[in-house]
C-alpha cells in the first residue's frame, strides 16, 4: 500500500510537468551560473561580484557585515555533468570551492545533484590582538534545483556542511581541532536575471545554519548551538 | 490521511507549476526602453517589539505612520535598482513623574528612524516587489516635563520590503496600493504599514 | 501574478532569516529548601575532605572520565571538561549519609537537567560523618536527569586525589562577571548576580567592565552603546556616556531583569556576599578614573571592617586609560594590572601583567615578570585545546575565561602542573 502511495505521488507530481517540456535554448540558461539546467559541454559560465554575510549577534555580539569578493563558475562536461565552484576573499579570509554536478531538465525545470571541497585560509596575523592564522577543510553533498520563468530562473541549493579539518594557529601554537564534524546546512535562493540590454545579473541570498561560520573564523567559537545568518551575494555574468 | 493529503498537494503544486510553465512561449519579455523612476507612499504603521520598550510597562505594539520615497533605474528588463529612503516613527510613550520615581518628573519618549538602502524591484504586470538592504538612522528622543531634549541617534543594520500593485493613469504616472514592511531584527522591530503609492517615470531613453 | 507570489515568498523567507538568537535555557526548579531543611550543612573540614578529583564509573557518556569536585560556601559544585559543564547542588548529612540536590548545566550549549547524588554510610559517609579520612575511596552515587530523555541515568563518581594546585597559586578569572549573555547562565554579564555565582561556576576571581554616566557615575557595563545583546529598553540607544544614571535606572534593565550595578555597589556585594578573592576591574572609560579609585579605597576600607582578604585590581587596557591613570592625584592607591606593553607596566608599577592568549605562550617575558614580583594572567581562553596547551606549557598565573567550568575542571584535574 504504502508503495502505491509513492508511486501515484510520482506519477502525480511527473506527468503534468512533462507534459509542457520546452527547448532549452528559450530558456536563456546559458547564462547562468546557479541553475541546475544542463549545460552543454564544453561550455562556461562565469560571474564575479560579492558577497555579504550578516555574521550572528550571538558570536559578534553586534550583527556584523562580512564582505567578500565573491566568484562563481560552471564549466559543463558531457553526460549531463558540470563542474560548478566559486572562489572568494576578503583578505582576512579567502576560500575556493569547487565541485560536480549531475542534473537533468523537465521543461523549465531541472534538478540535480552535487558535492563539493571547500578550502579556507585565514590569516589576520597583521590585525593588533587576532595574531592567528586557520586552515580548514569542508565538504559540501548539495541538491539543487531550478526553474525558469520567462524574465528569470530562479534556483535552490539545499547544502550540509561537512567540516574535515581546521587546524588553527597562534603565535607559536598549532592545535588541529573539530575535524569530521557535521557543522549545519544552508539553503541558497538565487535569481537570475537579464539586467541591462545583454548583462545578465544573479543575486540571492544562501541562508547558513551552522555551529562554526567560516566567515568569523578568528573569533575561536565554542558554542554548540547551529546559528542562523543570511549570505547575501550579487554577481555579473562576464 | 496524511500521505492522501500530501498526495494531493503535490498534485495541485505540479499542476500549477505546469499551468505556469505552459502560461508562455515568450524567452525574455524585453520592455523596449529604460526609463528613471521616483515613487513616494505613505500610511499608518503598526511597530511590533520583541521586548518591551521600557520596564515600566508591557505594551509591545504602537501605532505609527511610515512614509518612503524611492528613485530607480529601470533598464529594459524587468529588474530595478535604484535608493530607498523616507521616515518612519516607531513609537510614542508618555510617562507621568509617578510612573518613573527616580526620574521625578514625567518624560515622552520617542523612536523613530530614516531608512537609507540600496533598492532593488522586480516588477509583473501591475505587480511589483521591492527590497531594501541597507539601515536606518534609529533616533530617540527624550523630552523631559521642563521640556528639555535629549536625542541620540545610530545607524542600525536593516531590511525592508514593498509589495504594490500600480494602477496606470497615464503613459508616465500611477497609483496604488502598497505594503511597507520595515525590519529591524537586531533591535527586535518589525513595523508593517499600509500605504498609497504613486510612482512617475520622468526619464525614458 | 505566479511571479509576484513567488518573489513575496522568497522575500519573506529572507527576512525571517535575518533574526538569529540562541535557543533560551530553561533551568529545572528546584527545591533547596527543601533539602537544606532535613539535612545538616557540611563542616568545613568536611567539606574538604569531599573536594577533589572524581572518575566517574556511571555517567561518562555525558560528562566524560573525570571530573572535579569543590565546595564553595554552601553549595557543592563539580566540573566536567567533556560537555562543559557545571553541577550547582545543596545538602548535608543525614547521619552517617550525606544528600545533594541541584541542577547541571551544559555552557556551550541548551542542555540541562537535575541532579540528585548520595553518600551512602558504607562508600565513605561514615567516614565524612566523622571527620576522618582524607576522601578517597568516597562514592557520589545518584541519578542525572537530561533532555529529551523520560528516564534519569545513573551517575557515580568515585573521590581518587586531592585537587590540583600551583605552586604560586592560579585564578580562575570569569570574564564579564563569570560568562557572556550568550552562555545564558540565567544571570546577565556584569551584573551583581552573576559576580555572587560565579565562585559556583569554578572561578575565583571575576573580570567586570566599567564606564561612566553622563553625571560621571562608574557603572559596571561591557559596551559601550546600548544595545538588545544587553539591555532591554527600546529608547536608549547609543553610547551609555550619554545617559545619566538615573535614566539608565528608570528605562533599562540588563537582558535577565537586573538593574544596572554601579561599581560602587557591585563591588560592596562582592566583599559581602561571596568568596570572589580578586577582581579585575577592566575600565574603558578615562573620564572616571579618579572616581574608580576613590570607590576602590572605600571598598578596601570596607573589606578591611570585614576582615575580608580581597584583591581589587585597577585595570589599564588601552593607552587613554594608561595616560589618565598617571595624571590622576590618586595613582598609586590601587593595585594594577595592565594589559600594555612592558613599560607601561613597569611605569605603571602594575602588578599583574595581562597580555592576550594571541600573543603566545611568551615564556621568557612570563618568566621576567615573575622574577620583577609580578603575575600574568592571560586573556581570553575559551578553547579546550589551547586552555590544555597553556597550563601545561606555560606559567601563567591565571586565566580570564568565559568557561570558569571548562578552566576550573581542566585546571583542578591536571597532572602536570608546576
Amino acid at each position: 500500500m504504502r508503495t502505491l502511495y509513492k508511486l501515484m505521488s510520482l506519477l502525480f507530481c511527473v506527468i503534468p510537468i512533462c507534459t509542457v517540456a520546452q527547448p532549452s535554448d528559450t530558456l536563456n540558461i546559458e547564462h547562468y551560473v546557479f541553475t541546475t539546467h544542463p549545460l552543454d559541454a564544453g561550455r562556461g559560465v562565469f560571474s564575479m561580484g560579492a558577497a555579504l554575510t550578516i555574521l550572528p549577534q550571538p558570536l559578534t555580539e553586534y550583527p556584523t557585515p562580512a564582505p567578500m569578493l565573491d566568484m562563481r563558475w560552471r564549466y559543463g562536461l558531457p553526460l549531463q555533468t558540470s563542474i560548478y565552484g566559486r572562489a572568494g576573499s576578503n583578505i582576512a579570509t579567502t576560500l575556493a570551492n569547487i565541485g560536480l554536478l549531475w542534473s537533468f531538465s523537465i521543461g523549465r525545470g531541472s534538478f540535480g545533484v552535487g558535492i563539493s571541497e571547500m578550502y579556507m585560509y585565514g590569516n589576520i596575523t597583521y590585525v593588533d590582538g587576532f595574531n592567528t592564522i586557520q586552515h580548514r577543510w569542508a565538504t559540501y553533498p548539495m541538491v539543487a534545483a531550478s526553474w525558469s520563468f520567462p524574465a528569470f530562473t530562479v534556483s535552490g541549493r539545499f547544502e550540509m556542511e561537512y567540516m574535515t579539518s581546521q587546524v588553527r594557529t597562534i603565535a607559536d601554537q598549532t592545535v588541529r581541532t573539530a575535524q569530521d564534524q557535521l557543522n549545519g546546512g544552508s539553503l541558497t535562493l538565487a535569481i537570475e536575471q537579464p539586467f541591462w540590454k545583454n548583462t545578465h545579473v544573479s543575486m540571492g541570498v544562501t541562508l547558513n545554519y551552522t555551529r562554526n561560520p567560516y566567515q568569523a573564523w578568528f573569533l575561536f567559537n565554542t558554542f554548540r548551538d547551529k546559528m542562523f545568518y543570511p549570505e547575501l551575494f550579487v554577481g555579473f555574468m562576464l | 490521511m496524511k500521505r492522501i493529503l500530501l498526495m494531493i498537494a503535490l498534485c495541485i503544486i505540479s499542476n500549477v507549476a505546469a499551468k505556469a510553465a505552459g502560461d508562455t512561449t515568450a524567452v525574455v519579455r524585453h520592455v523596449q526602453q529604460s526609463a528613471l523612476e521616483i515613487s513616494i507612499s505613505g500610511g499608518p504603521q503598526r511597530t511590533f517589539f520583541r521586548d518591551v520598550t521600557t520596564p515600566l510597562t508591557d505594551q509591545r505594539q504602537f501605532w505609527g505612520l511610515s512614509a518612503t520615497g524611492k528613485i530607480m533605474w529601470h533598464p529594459d528588463h524587468i529588474l530595478s535598482v535604484g535608493v530607498l529612503t523616507g521616515y518612519t516613527l516607531f513609537s510614542t510613550e508618555s510617562f507621568t513623574k509617578d510612573d518613573i520615581p527616580v526620574l521625578n518628573e514625567p518624560f515622552q519618549l520617542t523612536l523613530e528612524a530614516v531608512p537609507l538602502q540600496l533598492a532593488l524591484s522586480m516588477q509583473s504586470g501591475g505587480f511589483e516587489i521591492n527590497v531594501g538592504l541597507g539601515g536606518y538612522f534609529l533616533s530617540s528622543t527624550f523630552t523631559g516635563g521642563n521640556a528639555v531634549r535629549q536625542a541620540n541617534t545610530i545607524f542600525e543594520i536593516g531590511v525592508s520590503a514593498q509589495a504594490s500593485y500600480m494602477f496606470s493613469i497615464d503613459d508616465a504616472f500611477s497609483i496604488g496600493p502598497e505594503v511597507n514592511v520595515h525590519l529591524l531584527s537586531n533591535r527586535g522591530i518589525l513595523a508593517v504599514a499600509p500605504c498609497l503609492r504613486a510612482k512617475w517615470e520622468f526619464l525614458r531613453y | 501574478m505566479k511571479t509576484f507570489l513567488f518573489l513575496l515568498a522568497a522575500v519573506t523567507l529572507v527576512m525571517n532569516a535575518c533574526v538569529s538568537e540562541l535557543a533560551p535555557v530553561i533551568y529545572p526548579t528546584i527545591d533547596f529548601e527543601a533539602i537544606t531543611s532535613t539535612t545538616t550543612p557540611l563542616t568545613i573540614e568536611q567539606r574538604a575532605q569531599m573536594n577533589g578529583i572524581y572518575i566517574l564509573q556511571e555517567g561518562r557518556n555525558s560528562f566524560g572520565d573525570t571530573v572535579a569536585v569543590r565546595w564553595d560556601g554552601e553549595a557543592l559544585s563539580i566540573y566536567t571538561v567533556k560537555s562543559v559543564s557545571f553541577f550547582y547542588a545543596r545538602g548535608g548529612m543525614r547521619a552517617d549519609s550525606a544528600r545533594f540536590i541541584g541542577y547541571w548545566r551544559a555552557v556551550q550549549g541548551p542542555e540541562t537537567g537535575e541532579v540528585s547524588l548520595n553518600i551512602l554510610a558504607s562508600e565513605g559517609g561514615k567516614d565524612l560523618a566523622a571527620g576522618k579520612g582524607n576522601g578517597v575511596g568516597l562514592v557520589l552515587r545518584g541519578e542525572v536527569t537530561s533532555p529529551g530523555s523520560q528516564r534519569p541515568t545513573a551517575m557515580v563518581l568515585t573521590k581518587i586525589k586531592a585537587l590540583a594546585n600551583r605552586t604560586r597559586g592560579f585564578e580562575i578569572i570569569g570574564h564579564r562577571g563569570g560568562g557572556r549573555n550568550s552562555e545564558r547562565l540565567g544571570k546577565s554579564e556584569n551584573s551583581t548576580e552573576l559576580m555572587l555565582f560565579a565562585s559556583q561556576l569554578g572561578a575565583t576571581a571575576c573580570e567586570i567592565d566599567v564606564y561612566g554616566t553622563s553625571d560621571g557615575i562608574p557603572v559596571v557595563f561591557h559596551d559601550p552603546t546600548f544595545t538588545p545583546r544587553t539591555v532591554r529598553g527600546a529608547y536608549l540607544i547609543g553610547d551609555i556616556s550619554n545617559y545619566s544614571l538615573k535614566q539608565i535606572r528608570g528605562f533599562v534593565r540588563l537582558v535577565n531583569g537586573e538593574q544596572v550595578p554601579t561599581l560602587e555597589d557591585a563591588l560592596m556585594d562582592v566583599v559581602d556576599k561571596s568568596s570572589i578573592r580578586t577582581v579585575w576591574l577592566d575600565n574603558k572609560d578615562p573620564r572616571v578614573v579618579d572616581e574608580i579609585l576613590a570607590i576602590h579605597q572605600r571598598v578596601m576600607d570596607h573589606a578591611a571592617t570585614k576582615r575580608r582578604s580581597i584583591r581589587i585590581l585597577f585595570g589599564i587596557p588601552t593607552v587613554e586609560l594608561y595616560d589618565a591613570y598617571m595624571k590622576s592625584p590618586l595613582k598609586g592607591t590601587a593595585p594594577v594590572l595592565c594589559e600594555l606593553d612592558l613599560a607601561s607596566v613597569r611605569a605603571s608599577n602594575a602588578v599583574v601583567w595581562a597580555p592576550r592568549f594571541t600573543d603566545g605562550l611568551q615564556s621568557e617575558i612570563v618568566e621576567q615578570m615573575h622574577k620583577e614580583g609580578r603575575d600574568v594572567y592571560c586573556w581570553t581562553m575559551d578553547d579546550p585545546a589551547f586552555i590544555v596547551r597553556f597550563l601545561t606549557e606555560g606559567d601563567f598565573d591565571g586565566f580570564c575565561t568565559n568557561y570558569p567550568t571548562l578552566l576550573a575542571a581542566l585546571f583542578y584535574t591536571r597532572k602536570d602542573l608546576k
